[in-house]
C-alpha cells in the first residue's frame, strides 16, 4: 500500500507548485514585449497591420534583416558605437583605478573629505552642467566630434566607478603594498603590477557596466553630433523613428540588432552585471 | 627634497589628478558658469546678455509649460515611485524561494533593465499602438476597447509609467533580494508561532528590516524618475496637448531647439532646487520610517 | 609556461579591443580630384528624391560638386543651428521657417557682396519673397519656392445650391451668401456639410483662412515699420476677426465643432471629402485632389476682396536658400544658388518634381507650362498680391500660437471680446519682440561690426 505524503508536506507541496506558477507566468508575462518584438521584425509592413496577434508570422521575412541596413547606415551606426564605447571604457578603467588608488591605498591629508565630495558630485543632475559644458565644446571646437562622447572618460571615468573600485582595493592586504615599497617600488609600479592585476574581477565589472551605459547612451550624442553619418546606433534609431515612424518591422528590425550585444554580454557575463549593480545598492 | 609626508601628498594629488582636472573643467566650471548663464540671454550663437533675474520671473510667473511640465514629472513621480518600488519588491520576494531555474527567471526578468532607453521606447511604442499594437489587440481578444494610450492626453502618463514597471526586474530587485535573504528565519518562525499570517510577517518583519534599503531605493528612484526624459522625447515629443511634456523635455526644448540657453540655466537650477527639497524632505520622513538596527 | 599562455591571451584580447576601436573609428571624407564640394542640407518633401537643381547644377559643370544630404523635418532648424555653432556647417541649406530669426541669430552669412558682384536682379522673384529675406538692410538668402493660395470651390456643391457654377464668390458678401445657400443642416440640426469656415484649415483653427488676408487687403501690416512695435490690435484685424464671429452668429457652435471634429487627413480633409464647399488652400491641394478624388468638378478662383476692384491678400510661405555663416565654400553655394533660381531651371524642376510648389521666379510663372492652366493662372495672379505669413518675424512663434492657437476659438466661444484678445496676443507678442530687440541692439553694439561681411 502507497503511504502519501502527510499534510504538511502536501502542504508544502501545493504552495511550492503555486509559487512555480505565479513565478512561470509573470516571467512569461515578462517575456512577452520580447517575443512581439522578434515576431513583428520577421514581417512585412503589410502583415504587421492587423489586428490579430499573430505570434508566428506566417512566412519568415528574414530579409528584413538585411533591408534595415538598406533603409539606414546602420552599420555605420554600429562601427560608431563600438569606437566610442571602446575607448570610453579604456578611459574609464585608466583613469578610474588611478584615483581609486590615491583613495584607497594611499594615506594623505583630507584623503576622506575629498572623497566625500567625489560622492557628492553624483547627486548633481546633469542638466545644471549640460549647456556651459556644451558651450565649451563650442569653443574647443569640439562640437560635431566623437570628443565629447570620449575624452571626458579619461577625467575621472565617474564618481560611482571611483568608489566601487575603492571598495576593492581596500580589501587587498596591506602587507603586499609594505613589502613591495620595501622592495623600493615606487607608487605607480605597485598601481600597474600588483593593484591593477589583482583587481581584474572589478575592472570587469566596472568595464561592463560603462560598456552598458555607454552603448545605451544617446543624449550624448543627440547634443553634440549633427552629422548624420556620425550616429551611434542609439542615436540613429532615434532619428529613424522621428522620420519612419510607421514603418514598425524595421524599427523592430533594428532594435534587436541594438539589444543583442547587451543580451549576449550579460548571458556571458552576468556575475559581473550582477556584481556592478548589487554594488550600487550598498553605497550610501 | 620634500620631506616624506609632502612627497606622498604630491604622488596623491598625482593619482587623483584626472578626477580633479575633471571636476574642476566638467564639474564647478560648468556650474558656475550654469549660474550666470541663468541669469543672462544667450543663445549661443551671439555672446550672453545679462538681464539679472528676469528669466527666473518668467519662468515662475509667465510660463504656462514650466508649471504643466512640473506637473506632468510630478504625477509621473508620485505614481512610478511606488509601484516600481512595491514591483521589485514583490518580485524578490516571489524569487525568494529555493525554486528551481531561478538563473532563468532571474534574467528574463532581469533583460529589460539593461535594454537602451530608445529600445524599449520603440517595443513599448509598438505595443502601445491603438491599432496593431499588442496591448489593444489583447484587449480587443478579451472584448475590451483599448485606449489611444500615448494618442490620447489622458492615457498618456499611465502609459508610460506601465512602460516602467516592465524594468523592476533589475538591479534594485537584486538588492532587495539580498537584502530578504538577509533576514533571520527565527523573526518570521516567531510570527507564525503567535499565528500570524503572511500580511504579518510581511508587515512587522519584512518591511521594518529592510526598511533603510528600502528607503535608500526610494530616494533614488523617486530622483531618477525626475529624470524622465528619453521615453518622452522619443514616443511622445511631448504629446499629445503636452500631457508629456516632462520638466527635463521642456529643458530640452528650450536649450537645444529654441536656444534659449539662459531661460534653459534657470529651469536647471530649479530643478537642482527641487530635487535637493525633495530629497531633505524624504530624509525628514525617513526618521519616523525606517527602522535602523542599533539606532541611527 | 602557463605565464606566457596567459600572457599571450591577454595581448590577444588588448588587441582585439583595439582592433575594433580602430576598426570602428570614423573617416574624413576627402575629395582628391581638385573640385569643389560642398554638402547641401535641405527637408525632405513628400518623395526621397535628389532636387533637380542639384542634378542639373552638377551636370552642367565640372568644377563644383554639390552633395544633398537630406535631413527630417523635425528638429533640422536644431541641426543647422547646431552645425553652425559648431563651426562647420554645410555650405548651403534650405528652410522654411522665417528666414529673419535666423539672420537676427547670426547664423548666415549675408549675399550682398555676391549680388553686388554678378549683379544678380533680386526683381525676379515676387516682392513677398524677397522682402523676407532682407534683414537690417542686407539680403540674407534667396527665395527658392513656394506654395500659393486660392480659393477653391466645389462646382458640383455649387450646382445642387442653385449657384452658378461658373460665378464663384469675388467679394466676402458674395461668399457668405454662396456659403449659407451650401449649408446643408438636417431636421436634428447635426451639420452635413458647410459652405465655408472662416476660422478654420482643416484640423486646427487658423486666422489665415480668413481675418488675416481680410486684414491685409485693407491694409494692415500688423508690424510697425521699423520692425519694432507690434501692432496685433490694429482696426482693421479687429474688424476681420468680429466678422468671423458675426459669421458665426448663425450657427450653433458646438455643432459646429462637432462637425469639424470629423475631419481629417488625405481623403478625410473637409475640402475634398466635400463636407466644406469652398476652402482656401494652396496648391499642395491639387495634389490631393488628383490623388483622392479626380472625379471631383472643382474651380478655383481669386480670393475674395472687400469691394469689387479692390486688392486680394494671400499668404505665401517661402522656401529659401541661404548660406551658413563660416562655411567652407560660400562662393560655390552660391553660384548653385543663382543657377537653381534662373527661371528655366525653376520650371524644368516642377516639372521633375510631383510636389506642387509654385516657383519664387516671377518669370517662371509667367511661363506658358503655367499660364496654360487656368488654376495656375490663379496662383500666379495670387502671388503678385501675397504677403508673408511670417508678420513679425522675431516672435513667430509667440504671434501664431497667441493668435492661432488661442484667440480664434476664445472669440467664437465669446469667452472673451475681440478686443481683449488681441490687446492681450499683443502684449505677449511684443513682450517677445521686445526681448529679442533687446538682445540684437545689444549683440550689434557690444561686436562692433566694421566690414560688410561681419555684420548681421
Amino acid at each position: 500500500m502507497m503511504t502519501l505524503p502527510s499534510a504538511p508536506k502536501m502542504l508544502r507541496m501545493a504552495k511550492r507548485t503555486l509559487s512555480y506558477l505565479f513565478v512561470s507566468s509573470s516571467a512569461l508575462l515578462f517575456l512577452i514585449p520580447f517575443l512581439w518584438m522578434v515576431s513583428s521584425s520577421l514581417q512585412t509592413e503589410q502583415e504587421i497591420a492587423t489586428t490579430d496577434m499573430r505570434w508566428i508570422p506566417e512566412t519568415f521575412h528574414w530579409e528584413n534583416y538585411l533591408n534595415v541596413f538598406e533603409a539606414m547606415p546602420l552599420w555605420t551606426y554600429f562601427q560608431n558605437s563600438i569606437f566610442v564605447t571602446g575607448l570610453f571604457i579604456l578611459g574609464t578603467l585608466l583613469s578610474a583605478s588611478l584615483v581609486a588608488y590615491a583613495f584607497s591605498v594611499l594615506q594623505w591629508p583630507g584623503r576622506d573629505k575629498v572623497f566625500i565630495l567625489v560622492l557628492a558630485t553624483m547627486m548633481l543632475p546633469m542638466q545644471v552642467t549640460m549647456i556651459p559644458v556644451f558651450v565649451l565644446y563650442k569653443n574647443i571646437g569640439w562640437l560635431n566630434t566623437f570628443k565629447p562622447l570620449i575624452v571626458p572618460a579619461f577625467f575621472g571615468g565617474g564618481a560611482f566607478n571611483i568608489f566601487l573600485l575603492r571598495q576593492f582595493f581596500l580589501t587587498i592586504p596591506r602587507e603586499l603594498f609594505d613589502s613591495a615599497r620595501i622592495d623600493g617600488c615606487n607608487e605607480f609600479q605597485i598601481y600597474w603590477r600588483i593593484v591593477l592585476p589583482l583587481a581584474k574581477p572589478a575592472l570587469a565589472t566596472v568595464g561592463i557596466m560603462t560598456f552598458l551605459f555607454t552603448w545605451n547612451d544617446f543624449l550624448g550624442p543627440l547634443i553634440y553630433l549633427s552629422d548624420k553619418l556620425k550616429s551611434t546606433m542609439a542615436l540613429g534609431i532615434v532619428m529613424f523613428v522621428g522620420q519612419h515612424k510607421t514603418e514598425w518591422a524595421l524599427l523592430m528590425v533594428a532594435s534587436v540588432i541594438m539589444m543583442l550585444p547587451v543580451i549576449l554580454l550579460f548571458l556571458f557575463f552576468q556575475r559581473y552585471f550582477i556584481r556592478g549593480f548589487m554594488m550600487s545598492g550598498i553605497k550610501g | 627634497m620634500l620631506g616624506h609626508r609632502k612627497q606622498d601628498t604630491l604622488i596623491a594629488w598625482l593619482f587623483v589628478a584626472p578626477w580633479a582636472i575633471g571636476f574642476l573643467i566638467f564639474g564647478l566650471y560648468p556650474i558656475i558658469m550654469s549660474l550666470y548663464y541663468s541669469l543672462c540671454q544667450y543663445d549661443v550663437l551671439r555672446v550672453p546678455r545679462f538681464i539679472g533675474l528676469q528669466n527666473y520671473s518668467q519662468l515662475l510667473f509667465e510660463d504656462p509649460y514650466f508649471w504643466k511640465s512640473l506637473w506632468n514629472t510630478l504625477y509621473y513621480v508620485v505614481f512610478r515611485t511606488p509601484l516600481s518600488i512595491f514591483g521589485s519588491l514583490l518580485l524578490a520576494s516571489m524569487l525568494n524561494q529555493q525554486l528551481k531555474g531561478m538563473p532563468i527567471f532571474r534574467t528574463i526578468f532581469f533583460i529589460p533593465s539593461i535594454i537602451s532607453g530608445v529600445v524599449l521606447s520603440v517595443i513599448w511604442l509598438w505595443m502601445f499602438n491603438p491599432e496593431y499594437g499588442l496591448i489593444n489587440s489583447g484587449l480587443a481578444f478579451f472584448g475590451l476597447p483599448g485606449p489611444l494610450w500615448l494618442q490620447s492626453a489622458s492615457w498618456s502618463k499611465p502609459a508610460l509609467v506601465l512602460m516602467s514597471l516592465w524594468t523592476v526586474g533589475g538591479g534594485r530587485m537584486l538588492v532587495f533580494l539580498a537584502a530578504l535573504q538577509g533576514i533571520p528565519r527565527h523573526l518570521y518562525e516567531a510570527v507564525e508561532l503567535e499565528g500570524g499570517g503572511w500580511w504579518t510577517k510581511f508587515r512587522h518583519v519584512t518591511v521594518p528590516l529592510i526598511s533603510p534599503i528600502l528607503f535608500l531605493w526610494t530616494v533614488m528612484e523617486v530622483i531618477f524618475s525626475m529624470q524622465v526624459f528619453v521615453e518622452a522625447y522619443i514616443m511622445t515629443n511631448g504629446g499629445p496637448a503636452n500631457s508629456t511634456l516632462f520638466f527635463n523635455l521642456h529643458l530640452y526644448n528650450k536649450s537645444f531647439n529654441d536656444f534659449q540657453m539662459g531661460y534653459a540655466s534657470a529651469m536647471a537650477w530649479l530643478l537642482l532646487v527641487i530635487t535637493l527639497v525633495v530629497t531633505w524632505f524624504q530624509f525628514r520622513l525617513s526618521r519616523r520610517m525606517v527602522y535602523y538596527e542599533g539606532g541611527k | 609556461m602557463r605565464i606566457w599562455i596567459t600572457r599571450a591571451a591577454y595581448f590577444l584580447g588588448a588587441s582585439i579591443f583595439l582592433g575594433l576601436i580602430f576598426w570602428g573609428s570614423p573617416e574624413e571624407v576627402v575629395y582628391e580630384d581638385g573640385k569643389i564640394h560642398f554638402d547641401y542640407w535641405y527637408n525632405v518633401g513628400q518623395e526621397d528624391v535628389i532636387p533637380w537643381p542639384v542634378i542639373a547644377f552638377n551636370e552642367s559643370q565640372d568644377r563644383i560638386v554639390v552633395h544633398p544630404v537630406a535631413i527630417p523635418w523635425q528638429e533640422s532648424e536644431k541641426k543647422i543651428l547646431t552645425a553652425v555653432i559648431s563651426g562647420d556647417p554645410p555650405s548651403l541649406v534650405s528652410q522654411f521657417v522665417p528666414l529673419v530669426k535666423w539672420a537676427s541669430r547670426m547664423a548666415l552669412r549675408p549675399l550682398d557682396d555676391f549680388i553686388e558682384k554678378d549683379s544678380f536682379d533680386t526683381e525676379i522673384f515676387y516682392p513677398a519673397l524677397m522682402d523676407e529675406m532682407i534683414y537690417m538692410d542686407r539680403v540674407f538668402g534667396l527665395p527658392q519656392a513656394t506654395a500659393a493660395y486660392a480659393l477653391f470651390y466645389n462646382k458640383d456643391l455649387f450646382r445642387e445650391a442653385g449657384l452658378d457654377p461658373e460665378q464663384p464668390p469675388r467679394t466676402w458678401d458674395e461668399l457668405i451668401q454662396a456659403s449659407r445657400a451650401i449649408d446643408s443642416i438636417d431636421v436634428t440640426g447635426r451639420i452635413q456639410r458647410m459652405g465655408y469656415l472662416p476660422d478654420w484649415d482643416n484640423l486646427m483653427p487658423s486666422i489665415m483662412q480668413t481675418s488675416l488676408l481680410m486684414a491685409w487687403e485693407k491694409g494692415a501690416t500688423l508690424l510697425s515699420e521699423d520692425g519694432r512695435e507690434a501692432q496685433l490690435d490694429d482696426e482693421r484685424l479687429e474688424q476681420s476677426l468680429q466678422w468671423v464671429v458675426d459669421y458665426y452668429d448663425a450657427y450653433d457652435i458646438n455643432r459646429v465643432r462637432a462637425f469639424r471634429g470629423t475631419f481629417g487627413y488625405d481623403t478625410q480633409h473637409c475640402f475634398i471629402s466635400e463636407k466644406v464647399g469652398m476652402f482656401i488652400g494652396s496648391n499642395f491641394i491639387i495634389d490631393n485632389l488628383k490623388r483622392y478624388r479626380p472625379d471631383m468638378d472643382y474651380g478655383v478662383t481669386t480670393i475674395p476682396v472687400h469691394e469689387l476692384g479692390g486688392p486680394t491678400a494671400s499668404p505665401a510661405g517661402v522656401f529659401w536658400y541661404a548660406i551658413p555663416r563660416n562655411a567652407s565654400h560660400p562662393e560655390a553655394a552660391w553660384e548653385f544658388m543663382a543657377f537653381s533660381t534662373q527661371a528655366e531651371i525653376q520650371l524644368e524642376a516642377m516639372q521633375h518634381t510631383k510636389e506642387n510648389l509654385f516657383p519664387s521666379n516671377r518669370i517662371a510663372a509667367r511661363d506658358d507650362y503655367f499660364q496654360k492652366d487656368p488654376s495656375m493662372q490663379i496662383f500666379a495672379r495670387q502671388m503678385d498680391f501675397a504677403h508673408s505669413p511670417a508678420v513679425v518675424p522675431l516672435a513667430h512663434e509667440v504671434f501664431w500660437r497667441e493668435l492661432n492657437m488661442n484667440a480664434v476659438d476664445l472669440i467664437i466661444d465669446k469667452t472673451k471680446t475681440v478686443k481683449e484678445v488681441l490687446s492681450s496676443a499683443n502684449a505677449q507678442v511684443q513682450r517677445e519682440l521686445s526681448s529679442a530687440l533687446e538682445y540684437q541692439d545689444y549683440v550689434l553694439q557690444v561686436m562692433h561690426f566694421e566690414t560688410k561681411e561681419q555684420s548681421p
